[in-house]
């Protein structure tokens, strides 16, 4: 099990984006058929960056079959479901919110073979079985799906730092992560990529919330869940609203608030802030 | 005529006196045998230690009980400001085990339009954290003379008796307190002393 890798070179599209990819081809020799090829690039740090395509084909220099948009800032992709034994080119172009596009990166080719592609069911947060983890909290998640292997990466976003990973078996693992305090509120995908390149993503799979110890006492207590009661049912433009009682930064305090404190309830804060 | 007419039926009452002792034979076993005796049982008791209540006092009361179970209130005695009320109540977890609770009159006064809220958890037995609120619009609610905030139903377990109160220590995974619709807290006391013994025969 080998893994391939080549750089692009860097381009400075009509955008003045700059573009180096970085190709990954998956080697043989594992149970599943799927074909793989993933692929990253350089970010392109443009404030008015809209997102990346990426064209490919199965000759040199042409990009006949249909063209795959990443939307946003994700430098990265992973192509599925091509044929095994075939060699695909692949470029990279940048277009910004004007609909301006880059020329094409240069080229690389990747020749995908089978592999075993993880699958992603669920994951909680152990310490309260729910699917919240906390702005500025150090929790420990478990992940369940299939095909996981020793050495997995887990990816929660860049604010979401992932420490050790402990790998049950081939359907759990389990990561210690430190959430930032600045951390964007809202539903996370998770991404788990194996050892040899294969990766699963899943939306929506977890949700940074703000910590529940709403009055940053260290104890999620009767005076947080005071504070969220006092705050019930308002918008944030109402003046009962509070905000720290938003723990899931909608605009409004309710019954989703409600349940994510009521996870943590009776807990104290692994480190106070 | 006569004469002959009694002899015939006596036969038939015969049959039907041995049916019967039979019947009631059957009926009539002793306990050995598996019969339906009902055997006389003691119910299990419970009594708080407060004497009379002060104002501001939350204390354990049972207000009923069987062999097998016994219901024990979480009573509130006039107090004004309650919005939130939580605490911790330790049990003997030999004797009795938690079931259920039921909510009290306390937060439902006047039918608040958002329903209050209890949250009750028995982490490890021989201990219940219960918190329950009510939220806005509603206003905090008053306790005029005793009025009940929680019930909790206990099964027996096995004889002996224990201590039910609530945790006034510093080790309790949430404090005993009131808090009124503003965020402060209410001058409530929830012991020492204000818990009971419950005694299961």
């Amino acid at each position: 099990m080998t893994t391939h890798r080549g750089v692009f070179r860097t381009v400075v599209g009509s955008t003045g984006c700059l573009i180096g990819l970085i190709l990954l081809v998956w080697p043989t020799g594992i149970l599943q058929a799927d074909t793989v090829v993933s692929l990253t690039w350089d970010a392109n740090s443009e404030p008015d960056l809209a997102g990346y395509r990426i064209h490919y084909g199965t000759s040199p220099g042409s990009y006949t079959l249909p063209t795959i948009t990443v939307v946003g800032q994700n430098n990265a992709r992973t192509i599925t479901n091509l044929q095994a034994n075939t060699t695909y080119y692949f470029a990279v172009t940048a277009y910004d919110l004007a609909g301006n596009e880059s020329p094409l990166s240069n080229e690389v080719a990747a020749q995908p073979t089978s592999t075993t592609l993880p699958t992603i069911v669920g994951a909680l947060d152990l310490g309260t079985q729910s699917i919240y983890i906390l702005q500025s909290g150090n929790q420990t998640i478990q992940v369940v799906g299939t095909n996981f292997q020793s050495g997995a990466v887990v990816g929660l976003g860049t604010d979401v730092s992932v420490g050790s990973i402990s790998l049950l078996d081939s359907n759990h693992l389990t990561a210690s992560i430190i959430v930032s305090g600045s951390a964007i509120l809202g539903p996370r995908s998770l991404r788990v990529t194996n050892p040899d390149g294969a990766t699963a993503s899943r939306p929506n799979t977890l949700t940074v919330v703000k910590t529940a110890d709403v009055n940053r006492d260290c104890r999620i207590d009767l005076f947080d869940l005071n504070v969220l009661a006092r705050a019930w049912n308002t918008i944030s433009s109402e003046s009962a609203y509070i905000a720290g009682a938003d723990l899931d930064g909608d605009g409004d305090v309710g019954g989703l608030d409600l349940g994510v404190f009521v996870s943590y309830l009776g807990q104290r804060l692994a480190v106070c802030p | 005529m006569i004469p002959k007419r009694q002899n015939r039926r006596l036969p038939e009452r015969a049959a039907a006196v041995v049916a019967l002792l039979l019947v009631l034979g059957l009926s009539c076993k002793g306990k050995g045998s598996g019969g339906n005796d009902v055997i006389p049982c003691t119910s299990i008791s419970y009594t708080g230690s407060i004497g009379t209540p002060a104002p501001g006092d939350v204390y354990l009361l049972s207000l009923g009980s069987s062999c097998d179970s016994v219901d024990i209130s979480v009573l509130v005695t006039n107090l004004s400001g309650i919005f939130t009320v939580g605490f911790e109540v330790d049990y003997p977890s030999s004797v009795i085990g938690y079931q259920s609770f039921t909510a009290g009159s306390l937060l439902q006064q006047g039918s608040p339009p958002i329903a209050p809220q209890f949250f009750v958890t028995n982490p490890s037995p021989g201990v219940i954290i219960v918190s329950g609120t009510l939220f806005r619009p509603d206003t905090s609610v008053s306790a005029t003379g005793n009025a009940i905030f929680i019930t909790f139903h206990f099964v027996r377990v096995a004889s002996g008796s224990g201590a039910v109160d609530f945790n006034t220590g510093s080790g309790g995974s949430i404090n005993n307190q009131v808090i009124d619709e503003n965020g402060a807290v209410v001058a409530a006391s929830f012991g020492p002393g204000h818990g009971g013994v419950v005694q299961v025969p």
